[in-house]
């Protein structure tokens, strides 16, 4: 089916031009969306080696060919651009509603390009593009950005895609926000927006987007809405968000605390999401067109803090990152950090990572109070948690090396050898243990835009027959349990497979919680609802294929900027034990097996073993030819 | 004639309203994967995380006097 909103959009800030290319349906096909889209660009015009905050730098934000159809969780927009954190190929997806808004403008994608003389936000219309002053809204949090670029436009209902003051200010983990409370959050993607003088990205769409088979698309909602959400994956996303991971891996002994030291927080209990609900939350909140309403919201309005619950609330990663991983337990200040981070739009993972790594110098006696700003940064001391988030977000003092992420602040302080850096490939991990889900540390290592707990779902989905791993997402083929703990080569393979999955869920813009299994929508029913939008008999093989592409193109794209083999590492602190807890003396993850399964994933997925650069062969197989260097 | 049932405590944590008893009687020699299979739990036990006493449950284990199973949202599995 032919369709006319998978058009680029290119925008040139330093010359104040714009001009449309339309790609043709097997490029569509053959890439389907996302990085997809993006990679094969940034391959082709972006020089290596290019500095990520230059005007050089290409940002591209992305939807996907089935974007903006009314289909459920299916809201993103995927940001792509070279990542000043990393250096390496940077991705980050965002729910809420400004990818589908973008479609029902009339574009796929908008790649923007150079850097604009003084501040500008972009308009487009339903077609239409304007370039516009931003110089009264430079230096503004994102809500009264939002309210006066909506004020001034008189479209209360124009979508913000817009970066705060840490990525105006350069912080290397800044984000991009739309509707303030979904976030595109890793990579410092919000800092090249900033480097390019860019403070928005505003839409409006008024047409409905072109679909093949509606009644089909309309079927599958109304599937979710109603069998879904009863099936446990849906209820529990729809009743409580991630939070429940709070509890799960205090239980267990595995929740990250005092920068993965420990396993168990003494405040656990008070960061629970049964006391979050209590506390702070308000009711849910979701993305556009999705029933299972998994977001989160907080309100405070106390003698301490008010919070304003348009900035969304804390989900599990921001729970983990600014309070266990600093024994930091009050719901409220928590929730307070939370909403500056999103006013100014910044990580909450890395910078809380960044303190935490500080927290562990400071208590260790390798940094003083002097060097901290005459601040007493131990673990627990809350209130030095909203003076470091302004330090780091406006640069002052000791916020100018903390804005650069933790790599960066230990290089600077010297101090980079010392066995505590949480990174990989330059961005701190989220929280996800490895020692107790070993395929997730393998993707962690692998994960072309460092440390991430989005690139595969996790090995206890599939650790038993009558999970729904094994019992509902048969159709990748995993049809026995794996162990949570192993590093075989049954745990490569299926770590490839979903690896592969997760890959083509992000490109098209779906929400990892929509499908099994880790939602409840099936895998089946997936392939039907992208039938149903792109009117294209596609199957899953064909599917996977596409996502493998874009994997490897991510692989070509590290190797030109100077990344090794060496660089699929894990930080050294998960080959030690846990120092306390239920899992203390079971032993951290194994060097040797991690580095043999390591390996075996090179060469299942067609590199090179010892250099773990693609093979042509490999490259030929997926259709990637002109890709293929020295040929 | 002796008693040919055990007791072992239930810490529901998947936060829903219609929560499990916290404790409960069953046939002694009954295994983990046995035990849990009489409990109404939505979609099967395969749905969430068991911890045995804290630890990650073996479904081939015998349950004993005393023992506590934790019953957590699969969401732990990420």
């Amino acid at each position: 089916m032919e369709t006319s909103e998978n058009k680029f959009l290119f925008v040139d800030l330093t010359n104040s031009k714009t001009w449309v290319e339309e790609p043709d349906q097997v490029f569509c096909r053959t890439f389907l969306g996302g990085r997809g889209w993006a990679l094969p660009y940034l391959l082709k015009n972006l020089k290596p080696r290019t500095d990520p905050l230059s005007p050089e730098n290409i940002l591209a934000v992305t939807t996907s060919v089935i974007s903006g159809a009314r289909g459920p969780a299916m809201p993103r927009v995927i940001v792509c651009a070279k990542s000043p954190l990393t250096g390496a190929f940077g991705e980050s997806e965002a729910g809420g509603y400004w990818g589908p808004e973008l479609k029902k403008a009339g574009f796929g994608a908008v790649f923007v390009l150079g850097k604009a003389p003084e501040p500008v936000y972009i308009w487009i219309s339903d077609g239409e593009v304007e370039i516009k002053n931003a110089a009264q809204l430079w230096g503004l949090e994102t809500g009264e950005t939002q309210d006066l670029i909506r004020s001034d436009l008189g479209e209360s209902r124009a979508r913000v895609l817009q970066i705060g003051p840490a990525g105006e200010n350069g912080v290397l983990y800044a984000n991009i926000v739309n509707e303030l409370a979904h976030f595109n959050g890793r990579n410092g993607l919000g800092a090249v927006m900033g480097s390019k003088n860019l403070k928005a990205i505003v839409v409006r769409g008024s047409r409905e987007v072109t679909v093949a088979d509606p009644e089909r698309v309309k079927e599958i909602n109304a599937w979710t809405a109603k069998e879904g959400l009863q099936k446990p994956l849906g209820e529990i996303l729809h009743r409580h968000g991630t939070l429940p991971l709070v509890r799960g891996f205090q239980e267990m002994g595995a929740l990250p605390t005092r920068n993965w030291t420990r396993g168990v927080f003494r405040g656990g209990e008070e960061i629970s999401a049964e006391n979050l609900h209590k506390t702070i939350y308000i009711e849910p909140k979701g993305c556009y067109s999705c029933p299972i309403r998994c977001k989160r919201r907080a309100r405070v309005d106390n003698d301490d803090f008010q919070v304003d619950p348009r900035f969304g609330g804390p989900e599990y990663e921001t729970i983990g990152a600014l309070g266990s991983i600093l024994e930091i337990s009050d719901p409220y200040l928590l929730a307070k950090a939370n909403e500056m981070c999103n006013r100014y739009a910044v990580d909450t993972i890395s910078l809380g990572m960044t303190i935490g790594w500080l927290m562990e110098a400071f208590e260790k006696g390798l940094v003083d109070q002097d060097d901290c700003d005459g601040l007493d940064i131990r673990f627990g001391n809350g209130k030095v948690l909203l003076p470091l988030i302004e330090k780091i977000v406006f640069k002052k003092g000791l916020g100018e090396k903390m804005a650069q992420g933790s790599k960066r602040l230990a290089r600077e302080l010297g101090l980079e050898d010392q066995g505590f850096l949480m990174e990989v490939k330059g961005q701190e991990v989220p929280m996800h243990d490895p020692r107790v889900k070993t395929g997730v540390g393998l993707q962690y290592a692998l994960s072309d835009y460092g440390a991430d707990h989005i690139v595969a779902p996790h090995d206890t989905v599939f650790a038993t027959e009558d999970g729904p791993g094994i019992k509902e997402a048969s159709a990748l083929g995993i049809f026995q349990p794996v162990d949570p703990l192993s590093l075989g080569p049954e745990k490569v393979r299926l770590f490839y497979y979903s690896d592969l999955f997760w890959s083509l869920i992000d490109m098209l813009g779906f929400c990892t919680f929509g499908f099994v299994p880790r939602g409840p929508i099936p895998l089946e029913m997936m392939v039907d609802l992208i039938k149903a939008v792109t009117g294209w008999p596609v199957s899953l093989w064909e599917l996977f294929k596409a996502a493998e592409r874009t994997i490897h193109l991510a692989r070509l794209f590290n190797l030109r900027e100077g990344f090794t083999i060496e660089d699929d590492r894990l930080p050294q602190r998960f080959f030690q034990d846990f120092e306390d807890g239920p899992l203390k003396g079971k032993g951290g993850i194994d060097q040797n097996q991690l580095k043999a399964a390591m390996r075996t994933r090179y060469i299942m997925m067609g590199w090179d073993p010892d250099t773990g650069k693609p093979l042509p062969e490999r490259l030929y197989e997926l259709g990637l030819r002109e890709f293929v260097k020295d040929e | 004639m002796p008693d040919q049932r055990i007791r072992v405590k239930i810490r529901d944590q998947r936060g829903m309203e219609d929560s499990l008893p916290g404790e409960m009687q069953i046939p002694k020699d009954t295994t983990l994967g046995d035990f849990l299979e009489t409990l109404p739990l939505p979609g099967g036990p395969g749905y969430y995380t068991i911890l045995q006493n804290g630890k990650m449950g073996k479904r081939r284990d015998v349950l004993r006097e005393g023992d506590e199973i934790a019953i957590l949202p699969l969401s732990v599995g990420g």
